[in-house]
């Protein structure tokens, strides 16, 4: 944790307890977690508590978590909002967003996190036999393609890269490949494998595209070569020709 | 009337041919270094040549120039290699210039009366490092636009009309697109021109003069008494010639399908230097001499310190034939002069290749 860290989690406990000292009362001494995202992106308590009146700091009850999310994550909370889940937790009085993603200690998540194995969020409540598994599942191998395609691209294209072959427009392929993937991972909050799906598909092919790209360097890489050793070959002739005939001169006088 | 019958009455084919029957070329210990002339002249044979044909599809302005690049390397048929040779071989023709200059220098072939021999190759010679740093910009990519930058803000050192050099060499006070449309004009149409004229009238004095025999050789000569071997040019020597020249053309081949030429990212005139940035092997040790200098001397800037005595030695070269004398000190003198200008050249070059990237 650097001191940058240190100093804004510092800062942030001081100012929850000024704040709720002003207002006569205490305030409970919540401190961000050093990998939480909001934290490092230097967003303060009133970020998310920001109901106005005495009460700001007070914590955010369950029905309200997804609204003060969707304040920035609009399309996440779209998705989530029209979503089977949102019925679930709301009957089951859990709270939205942060059941899987915590409050004050946020981490970036990964692909990783849907599945069944650590550091999967979902086998908290799920198993592999129980209800909504093939959702998961569905949703788990559907980010795995995603990522599977875009590395595999990646690596082709840095290989021709490094060869010296320009794949400008493998890169553009890949950034919209990347870009469906962000989408991807918004997508997996309706908590249905059908718009993951269709950017799955685009992802992929976009990745493809720039695999084929890739390819395509590589190949023409492999003709230059060859062609290479062709040309060398009729040199490396000429040259025995040439030097035979040189031998073959009258001696200087 | 056949074809041959023909040309004869008009142009004096018998003459050319008597000419080369009887041209020779002396046969010494320091023959080998008769090839980097020919060299020289084959990179730059390799220079015209790629040359006219990237400017097929070279567009010189800031806009397009970059682009026209990047569509030659991946859109023209064979446009990858046909740029990759014109870059390499430039870079090989400044190392045979490099190689045929000191070798001249070394064997003392600029003496009487070949002065106007020396004095076309010494200005052919600056000109290859003109169509270096011309050509170098064209490509509109970072390294070049911050290698030009550096390059023509050298020239505002010189006191009283440097900034008006410096403006006249950008075509404004800062290197933009009309640098570039400058430096195009300059590298495809004067400097060729100029080149041209000069290697004719280089190549005509050493078909009027000879070429020059090294004066410990003709001492060795004189010694013996034994005449000094000499090959006919036609086929002995042109034919070794055709083999260097054919090795280099597979250098050249080889150095472009494995180490094509970059074509790095494009230029941001707003952007700031990248860290570690560095001018081509040519100029490293100047450059790398330059960041030595103090940034003031007596209200001087501190650069002429590096650029006055480049330019006095530079002007020293240029009139070598006429201030050596000819005699056994004066030439120790000058190869004396030659070691030092190549040791501290090859210092400076391996201290800026050694030079930690920021």
């Amino acid at each position: 944790m650097t001191l940058r860290d240190q100093f804004s989690i510092v800062a942030f406990t001081l100012c929850v307890s000024i704040a709720g000292a002003a207002w006569g009362q205490t305030a409970p001494a919540v401190t961000l977690s050093p990998d939480d995202v909001h934290g490092k992106a230097g967003i303060k308590c009133e970020g998310c508590h920001s109901k106005p009146g005495p009460n700001q700091f007070a914590a955010v009850g369950p029905a309200n978590v997804a609204a003060v999310c969707a304040q920035c994550h609009v399309r996440e909370a779209d998705f989530f909002l029209k979503s089977p889940k949102k019925v679930i937790f709301e009957a089951l009085q859990m709270p939205a967003c942060v059941t899987c993603h915590t409050n004050h200690s946020v981490t970036r998540p990964t692909d990783a996190g849907i599945g069944f194995k650590e550091p999967a969020v979902c086998a908290t409540c799920h198993t592999e036999e129980g209800k909504g598994a093939d959702t998961i599942r569905a949703l788990s191998d559907g980010l795995g393609r995603i990522s599977g395609s875009i590395d595999r691209a990646s690596q082709l294209l840095e290989r021709a890269e490094t060869a010296g072959m320009l794949v400008d427009d493998g890169h553009a392929a890949l950034r919209k490949a990347r870009e469906q993937q962000v989408l991807g991972r918004v997508a997996i909050h309706a908590f249905n494998p059908q718009p993951l799906t269709d950017t799955t598909a685009t992802a992929v092919a976009a990745a493809g595209e720039a695999e084929a790209v890739a390819n395509q360097a590589l190949g023409e890489l492999r003709f230059r070569r060859q062609g290479l050793a062709v040309a060398t070959i009729l040199i490396l002739g000429f040259l025995i020709t040439l030097g035979m005939k040189i031998r073959r001169l009258p001696p200087i006088s | 009337m056949n074809v041959r019958t023909w040309l004869e009455e008009r142009v004096p084919l018998s003459a050319v041919q008597e000419a080369l029957r009887h041209k020779t070329v002396p046969q010494h210990r320091f023959s080998v270094w008769y090839f980097f002339g020919g060299m020289t002249l084959f990179f730059f044979f390799v220079q015209v040549v790629t040359g006219a044909l990237l400017l097929l599809y070279y567009r010189p302005s800031s806009s397009e120039a970059y682009e026209s690049v990047a569509f030659i390397m991946t859109r023209v048929p064979f446009g990858w290699l046909v740029r990759s040779i014109h870059s390499w071989s430039a870079n090989l023709m400044i190392a045979a210039a490099f190689a045929h200059l000191f070798s001249v220098v070394f064997l003392h072939a600029y003496r009487k009366p070949r002065e106007l021999t020396w004095l076309t190759g010494i200005l052919t010679f600056f000109l290859t490092f003109a169509f270096g740093f011309s050509g170098y910009l064209l490509p509109w990519n970072e390294l070049a636009f911050f290698a030009t930058r550096v390059g023509t803000d050298m020239a505002a050192v010189v006191p009283g009309i440097g900034h008006e050099i410096v403006r006249f060499m950008r075509g404004g006070p800062n290197v933009t697109g009309a640098t570039l449309t400058r430096f195009f004009g300059v590298h495809v149409a004067i400097l060729p021109a100029i080149a041209t004229a000069l290697i004719g009238l280089h190549l005509l004095f050493i078909q009027h003069h000879g070429i020059s025999v090294p004066p410990s050789v003709e001492a060795d000569v004189r010694k013996t008494g034994r005449r000094l071997p000499h090959m006919p040019f036609v086929p002995h020597f042109a034919l070794r010639d055709l083999f260097g020249w054919t090795v280099a053309l597979a250098l050249l081949a080889g150095l472009s399908a494995y180490y094509p030429w970059e074509l790095g990212k494009k230029a941001d005139v707003f952007a700031s230097a990248p860290a570690g940035i560095k001018p081509e092997w040519y100029f490293l040790w100047m450059f790398q001499a330059l960041k030595y200098a103090p940034a003031t001397i007596f209200g001087l800037s501190g650069e002429l310190l590096v650029l006055v005595p480049v330019s006095v030695g530079a002007l020293l070269l240029v009139l070598l034939p006429f201030l050596d004398p000819d005699t056994e000190r004066s030439r120790r003198i000058v190869k004396g002069a030659a070691v030092l200008a190549l040791l501290v050249m090859g210092f400076f070059t391996v201290l800026s290749l050694t030079a930690p990237t920021p």
